[in-house]
């Protein structure tokens, strides 16, 4: 048992804060605390002194809380005893028949209704031309030139469709969200799909900038989204989200609380969930994978219906391996300290970061460490694999490029506070994006091709848990820049 | 009927245990009503959160009223974890829509910052009830630091805090410190101001 003087500053505060606020009896290391401190927290008990509730709105308000459960309740018993009753009249009140009061009214409104399915009529026969089999269709799986997940793949290892602009790029277009984006815009079929902090799920076509669509699905959206059969997944804080890509009307919900998210990889019939990472599901076969919760659960939903196929729970930091068909535990790995970076899956190998600065491989067989190498700082920074090497970013705003065999360092580049966002490498060219610069390197020594200057900006909060990289498609750089999404290309 | 959060004296139950809030929240599923412990149970923690974010006790209960309203048509959905920490998640969202209600034609970000406006740091020394000293001073603290410490005063610890604000329970305790040194230092400029003025 450590002596109180050993604890963070911080760790030992709280702890006092817990004895004062909240009468935790021991542990408050009161006696290691800086005493002017301690005083301040026991002044700002005796200041905080809000009244509870009145006690007659209380009372009251509960009171208004049941009339209104009683209410609902009487309305569906009596729906439901009219509906048994009257099968056919409880169908045609359910129509949606307007009060007709003004004479003439009625034959208005039948000629409106003809107007109105002449419209739908050749609304169809219009889509079906536009649509029709072996043209452009949003239910087609996706090509080549997309990037329907994050980190490119289900097994995340970063792979980017290209090809990279030619030279040095200018900026396109900057669309503007007014509200955090926390990480990176997937794109398929030519629309980029991004979500912000304000719950906005936005569809930007990528030629022109505009927007196509925006949906409300849900609270605030801190991951990716994931694009597969023409239709868009995304986590918010409440939940988990299916909208059609092309119109932007929500499908389904499933209910996910917030707490620790994860960014699932999926290979060979097998999930790899760490406990802490960002919120971006994975959509592989038909089925959506997912985490949260505050006890880090682990989900599989269906994603034509959201209907939930398995749950499983992790216990603690680390790696866990599940079957993929029925959430059973395969392995799990514990690590000391959160895994916030990764895991990238190729060849059987798992490469990841955890928060205590060290970047791991893992032989995925054998659940055994290849290597470890510590690189400092909290790794939060994905890897990207290509070629043998594992792209990172470190503390100090480096990027590292380690050799996947041994964990050894081949080269690294100070580019500026990267320690977030994970660099995408297309050609020989790794792409990453700092707070003030795009910047291009040369995969193979770390060099500098050129550089973009972008400026930083936050709305409203400061960024808490950034974790975009730049996404390189048809010659053009997207990345998430503060409150928007920047296109650079020539 | 008694209504208090703050924790109380441990209470002489005859050796019965006091449900924990998974086994009120699974009754409350099965029956609305039976979720009259949990009400008991939180509307203080719930007013005393939306109270200290709107300074003003009539906000202050129409906030916590949607947060009820809003927890009790959501409940079904719950499905574990921490359950005052969900509440406030609600709380987060109803008093932001108060508040833009109120305030129609107000941006976000002012949405963001909901309490009335502040006196100078020296004045806060001149307000007469010492009561109101410490909802004066909050607004001099950042955005992050005022999230945090209104939950904290509200009485979540600091791992349920981290679970509210979506962020990580080591930044809550940073932010957490942060916080307590700044307002140490505005307790100290109200201390001299008064005692100037006494002089």
């Amino acid at each position: 048992m450590p002596e109180h003087g050993d604890l963070p500053i911080d760790l030992r505060l709280d702890r006092y804060y817990d004895e004062v606020f909240l009468g935790d009896p021991a542990g408050s290391g009161k006696d290691a605390l800086d005493p002017s401190l301690a005083a301040t927290v026991r002044r700002l008990r005796e200041l905080d002194a809000v009244e509870p509730a009145n006690p007659e709105f209380a009372s009251k308000l509960w009171k208004d809380l049941v009339l209104a459960q009683d209410t609902a309740i009487d309305n569906r018993a009596r729906e439901i005893s009219f509906a048994a009753a009257n099968p056919v009249q409880s169908r045609i009140r359910s129509l949606p028949w307007p009060d007709f009061k003004v004479p003439g009214e009625r034959r208005k409104w039948f000629v409106a209704q003809f107007a109105m399915a002449a419209l739908l009529v050749i609304t169809l026969v219009a889509s079906w031309f536009t649509f029709r089999p072996g043209q452009h269709n949003p239910g087609t799986p996706n090509s080549d030139s997309d990037m329907p997940m994050v980190y490119g793949n289900p097994a995340r290892t970063g792979v980017q469709p290209g090809p990279g602009p030619a030279g040095k790029p200018h900026l396109l277009w900057r669309f503007q969200t007014f509200a955090n984006i926390f990480d990176s815009a997937v794109i398929v079929n030519g629309v980029a799909y991004i979500g912000n902090t304000d719950g906005l799920l936005i569809a930007i076509d990528t030629k022109t900038g505009k927007e196509r669509w925006r949906a409300k699905p849900g609270a605030s959206l801190v991951g990716a989204a994931a694009v597969a059969g023409g239709t868009v997944y995304a986590q918010s804080s409440d939940g988990l989200f299916a909208v059609d890509a092309e119109t932007g009307v929500k499908l389904w919900d499933f209910t996910v609380y917030p707490g620790y998210d994860s960014t699932p990889v999926v290979v060979d019939g097998a999930v790899y969930m760490s406990t802490r990472n960002a919120g971006s599901p994975a959509v592989v076969d038909g089925v959506v994978y997912v985490g949260g919760d505050a006890d880090s659960t682990f989900y599989a939903v269906d994603a034509a219906t959201g209907a939930e196929l398995w749950q499983t729970k992790a216990t603690t930091n680390g790696l866990y391996a599940l079957d993929a068909a029925t959430g059973a535990m395969i392995w799990q790995f514990i690590t000391n300290s959160t895994v916030r970076s990764g895991p990238a899956v190729l060849d059987g190998t798992a490469y990841f970061g955890t928060k205590d600065g060290i970047v791991h491989a893992l032989d995925i067989a054998n659940v055994a460490e290849r290597w470890q190498v510590t690189i400092g700082g909290d790794v939060r920074s994905s890897p990207t694999v290509v070629d043998g090497t594992i792209y990172i970013g470190g503390p100090y705003g480096d990027l590292y490029a380690l050799d996947t065999a041994t964990g050894k360092e081949r080269w690294r580049s100070p580019i500026g506070n990267t320690d977030e966002a994970s660099p995408a490498v297309v050609d020989g060219i790794v792409y990453a994006g700092g707070n003030d610069a795009l910047r291009a390197l040369d995969a193979s020594n770390g060099q500098e091709l050129w550089n973009v200057f972008i400026s930083f900006e936050a709305y409203g909060f400061p960024r808490t848990e950034p974790d975009e990289g730049p996404v390189v498609v048809g010659g053009v750089v997207y990345l998430s820049e503060g409150t928007s999404l920047v296109a650079f290309g020539n | 009927v008694q209504f208090g959060f703050r924790p109380q004296p441990p209470v002489e139950t005859g050796g019965k245990q006091v449900p924990d809030d998974g086994d009120l929240v699974a009754c409350a599923k099965l029956d609305p009503r039976a979720f009259e412990p949990l009400y008991l149970r939180y509307i203080d923690l719930v007013y005393g959160y939306c109270y200290r974010r709107l300074g003003c006790r009539e906000a202050a209960e129409d906030a916590t009223s949607l947060v009820f309203q809003r927890a009790l048509e959501a409940l079904p959905g719950f499905r574990g974890g921490i359950f005052r920490a969900w509440l406030l998640i609600i709380a987060q969202h109803a008093i932001t829509d108060t508040y833009r209600r109120a305030h129609p034609y107000e941006t976000l970000a002012s949405a963001e910052l909901v309490v009335d406006p502040a006196p100078a740091p020296e004045e806060i020394a001149l307000l007469a009830d010492e009561r109101r000293l410490l909802l004066a001073a909050l607004p001099f603290l950042s955005i992050d630091e005022r999230r945090v410490m209104e939950l904290r005063l509200s009485g979540l610890r600091s791992t349920e805090v981290a679970i509210v604000l979506e962020r990580s329970a080591d930044s809550v305790r940073q932010v957490q410190l942060r916080a307590t040194k700044h307002l140490q230092a505005l307790l100290r400029i109200n201390e001299s101001t008064k005692e100037a003025r006494n002089a």
